[in-house]
């Protein structure tokens, strides 16, 4: 019985380690999405976004700021989103001239993924405002940045 | 560190508040969400050093501060479960 008992942990204990994903076996690799918001010929002064990696093969590992200098720091986030699949990201400028108009990165997400599939990713923009604080109609896209 | 004195509405205790039905804690735009136009909203208010008529004490500290900028932008990063953020 109890060598039974053994011998079913075991066999689940086994079954268990052959489904971790191969992200936590070592055969992963790190890549990053850029992320960008077109507020036309309006300045932006704010914006929030949830991003999310849909297919389970990538883990978010890192959030980087954009490259106008209103929005060069990190944008904020819950810190509960590395090492997970989503993540909400959102920044603010009170400063009254540099900000951005056009297509602009504002923010980088780094992730992890497996090799196993292609990541799928999916972004949605929550709200964007201009300087008045005012709600503003943008488009946020991504772009997968090519592996180096 | 900047002060602001709160607004006398923002005095009443949280049940007279709830009285209104629309009344979201932080929804300073008044658009029944609590996002990062909220935060911005304070930040520029404080960096013009008025209060407005904006519900400004955030956190129910006593006190318009930056903290009550960041208690908005940690609510509107919060990660709820799928489907709740």
């Amino acid at each position: 019985m109890k060598t039974g008992l053994t011998l079913l942990f075991f066999g689940l204990a086994a079954g268990l380690l052959a489904q971790q994903p191969a992200i936590e076996e070592g055969r992963s690799r790190f890549r990053a999405v850029d992320i960008y918001v077109d507020s036309g010929s309006t300045p932006l002064a704010a914006y929030q976004l949830e991003f999310a990696a849909t297919n389970g093969v990538a883990r978010i590992v890192g959030i980087e700021g954009g490259e106008p200098p209103a929005f060069h720091q990190p944008p904020f986030y819950d810190p509960k989103a590395i090492q997970h699949e989503r993540v909400i990201i959102a920044s603010f400028s009170t400063a009254t001239a540099g900000l951005p108009t056009g297509k602009t990165r504002i923010a980088t997400i780094h992730y992890q993924t497996a090799d196993t599939q292609p990541p799928q990713f999916e972004l949605k923009l929550q709200t964007a405002g201009d300087r008045q604080g005012n709600k503003l109609s943008v488009k946020a896209s991504f772009m997968e940045r090519k592996p180096q | 560190m900047v002060l602001i004195e709160i607004p006398q509405f923002f005095n009443q205790p949280a049940s007279s508040q709830a009285r209104d039905a629309s009344f979201v804690r932080g929804d300073l735009n008044h658009d029944r969400h609590v996002d990062i136009l909220d935060a911005f909203a304070l930040a520029r208010q404080l960096k013009q050093g008025g209060p407005g008529n904006l519900p400004l004490d955030v956190n129910g500290d006593g006190v318009v501060d930056e903290r009550d900028v960041e208690a908005l932008v940690v609510r509107a990063v919060k990660l709820e479960p799928a489907g709740h953020s």
